[in-house]
């Protein structure tokens, strides 16, 4: 039974590193939150900034030449780097649930919508096919599937980008999950099917009360669903707070260079040049000390080069900067994004 | 010469029909890709087109290069129709750049390869001027030489877009069809590529035809801007008009799909129905009526014709407001 006091979720320290011929490739380095029930954590970076990585290794699906290291990895009170493979497998897909991006790859083309669905619960639940096949008719009307009896017998490549989308989701909530990771959910749909596919996720996370961690790189979606936000560079979180305290101040120059990259964010007129960040992604393979931004950095000073401790910049709201303590530097933007 | 703002590019009643197989013992069956596209491109502007997976825009940028023939219709560049001139004449004066630079460059060949290839296809056989351009190219580009006879797979994607750039504007075209340019790079990269495209744009005066579902970049870029649905144009006004006074109902339900970062709102509500459109088996009437939040009894039953108000035109019986 879960401690009433302690989050669903704990990670501390959390890091991933990868062997490769090169070296050690250090996918995440030491991240550290809580995820409380009802709440929704996003997590938001560009390519390669460990989002995925920390979303696997949570689940326990990274294979098993990646070391997955963690101070604290507690859902439900349960140690889960150190749980047997076996248990992991019964939590995954109950207790937790996750949704792919891409559900043509994510879902099995040789099995029907119904079979893939009922397949879960009936692993889990030892229920029978009836009780199964009822649950899926219920949730895939509630993941708004009209003739949802003709849909059991489909097989995927019958439906639709976003209707697959849906399927997925359904199938993540089989079982009733108490933690939802959905990694980019709707980066591969057309925008309209995005807007009523992130409602209709916020809708069945109210009803339900389960904990999602929403994965995006997409500032806009992160904006609209989450409650806190984790902005990660490069394997480490630079940033993290209320979604409320990131987008309304944000503290990090690597966040605020983000911000002005958008075309939409009111930052820039339009037709007017964009803001960029300079230079490239470093290579996380080898040394990875010191704040990994300060080549790209316009505050880059010689004490980016240690390590750089996460700074409070209001209750709850953190930043690893060590320019931080330069309050002016955060000021304009915070000025330009509060306008309207 | 055509004046900037005035059409370079003419399209005429454009209609493109696919026979769909159904499978080994069923017959085929007619897709119609394109439904009636009349729309000009003007010249020195950026021209967005924007709408849904299927709704037809990447068909029309296939023929507009003269790598597909529409089924019927016409296109004409600088008024005279583009079967006149001679396909090499046609393909140096209008380039593409497309969404993916991890599959659109051959991975055997250099960047010098790459830049190179359509000067040589154009017949350009002095090798000293085809390195002059080249390297220009990566000097615009803002690449260091040194990168010449590197390979795809040394480089990230948003170098790789930008060699894609360099090959599309070193035969010097008037016309650059740039399909979902940024859609597979970070918004960091994406800032990048597009302020270059932008400078690029004003210093050679290119016309751009910018395809992208992204309607934050299509509103960022372009001057005007058409939304396509089911193989038509719905609505079409320059981009001021259209993301502030919006005429017809599928561009309203787009509008409302952009993800403005806002932390005090929750994921929009978009006025659309939840029904999938079909390309091979169009609902009566106006094709959008079964998703539309306004449709009255007629539309199920008569197509709307199109309404214009100055250079403001919808499809749609609602019409447009006088401006």
């Amino acid at each position: 039974m879960t401690n009433r006091t302690e989050p669903l979720l704990t990670v501390e320290d959390l890091s991933v590193s990868i062997p490769v011929p090169a070296g050690i490739l250090s996918a995440v380095r030491s991240v550290s939150f809580t995820l409380d029930r009802g709440e929704t954590l996003g997590i938001v970076g560009e390519s390669g900034c460990g989002k995925s990585m920390m979303s696997m290794a949570i689940m326990g699906l990274l294979p098993r030449h990646v070391t997955v290291r963690a101070e604290t990895l507690r859902f439900e009170g349960m140690d889960l780097l150190g749980l047997p493979e076996r248990r992991l497998a019964d939590l995954r897909g109950d207790r937790m649930a996750m949704i792919f991006q891409e559900p043509m790859t994510a879902l099995n083309p040789l099995l029907t919508i119904g079979e893939q669905l009922m397949e879960t619960f009936r692993r889990h639940r030892a229920a029978g096919r009836r009780e199964a096949r009822e649950k899926a008719l219920h949730l895939l009307d509630r993941v708004g599937i009209a003739s949802a009896e003709r849909r059991l017998g489909q097989y995927p490549h019958q439906l639709s980008g976003g209707l697959r989308q849906r399927v997925m989701i359904a199938m993540a909530l089989m079982c009733d999950p108490d933690l939802i990771i959905a990694d980019e959910p709707t980066t591969a749909l057309d925008v309209t099917i995005q807007a009523q596919i992130l409602a209709l996720l916020a809708e069945l996370q109210r009803e339900s009360g389960a904990a999602m961690i929403f994965v995006s790189h997409d500032l806009g979606v992160i904006s609209r669903v989450a409650d806190k936000v984790s902005v990660m560079y490069a394997g480490s979180e630079v940033e993290g707070g209320s979604t409320a305290q990131v987008f309304g101040t944000p503290a990090h120059p690597y966040t605020q260079g983000l911000f002005r990259c958008l075309p939409n964010s009111g930052l820039v007129a339009r037709g007017a040049p964009l803001g960029s960040i300079p230079g490239v992604v470093p290579s996380l393979i080898g040394d990875v000390s010191g704040c990994m931004f300060r080549p790209r950095c316009p505050l880059a000073r010689d004490a980016c080069l240690e390590a750089v401790p996460a700074a409070a910049v209001a209750d709850g709201h953190r930043a690893r900067c060590v320019a931080l303590a330069d309050a002016a530097a955060a000021a304009p933007l915070v000025q330009e994004a509060s306008a309207p | 010469m055509t004046r900037p703002g005035d059409p370079i590019m003419k399209i005429r009643d454009v209609t493109r029909t696919y026979q769909v197989s159904q499978g080994l013992f069923r017959g085929r069956r007619p897709l119609q890709a394109l439904r009636g596209i009349t729309l000009d491109i003007p010249k020195g502007r950026v021209l967005g087109l924007v709408g849904e997976s299927g709704c037809g825009k990447s068909t029309l940028a296939q023929i507009l290069l003269g790598l597909d023939r529409p089924t019927g219709g016409e296109i004409l560049f600088e008024d005279r129709p583009i079967a006149d001139y001679g396909r090499k004449v046609f393909g140096s004066r209008i380039q593409p750049i497309f969404q993916d630079p991890y599959s659109s460059l051959n991975p055997r060949k250099t960047v010098r390869q790459l830049i190179e290839m359509p000067l040589v296809v154009h017949g350009n056989r002095d090798s000293a001027d085809r390195e002059r351009r080249v390297r220009r190219m990566l000097d615009l580009m803002g690449m260091p030489s040194r990168v010449i006879d590197a390979y795809p797979a040394q480089m990230s994607g948003g170098q790789r877009q930008r060699i894609a750039i360099a090959r599309a504007l070193v035969t010097e075209p008037d016309v650059v069809i740039c399909d979902e340019p940024t859609s597979a790079l970070d918004v960091s990269v994406q800032a990048q590529v597009l302020n270059l495209l932008m400078d690029l744009r004003a210093e050679f005066d290119l016309t751009y035809l910018f395809i992208s579902h992204d309607l934050g970049v299509v509103e960022h870029i372009s001057d005007r801007v058409a939304v396509m649905y089911l193989g038509q144009i719905v609505e079409e006004a320059d981009a001021e008009t259209l993301f502030r006074a919006p005429a017809h109902p599928y561009t309203k339900a787009l509008l409302a799909s952009i993800l403005v970062p806002d932390p005090h709102r929750g994921p929009p509500s978009v006025p659309l129905k939840a029904v999938q459109p079909d390309a091979m088996n169009l609902p009566s009437g106006c094709v959008f009526h079964p998703r539309c939040a306004e449709a009255v009894a007629t539309c199920s039953v008569t197509a709307p014709d199109e309404s214009v108000v100055g250079d403001h035109r919808t499809r749609c019986v609602v019409g447009l407001p006088s401006h």
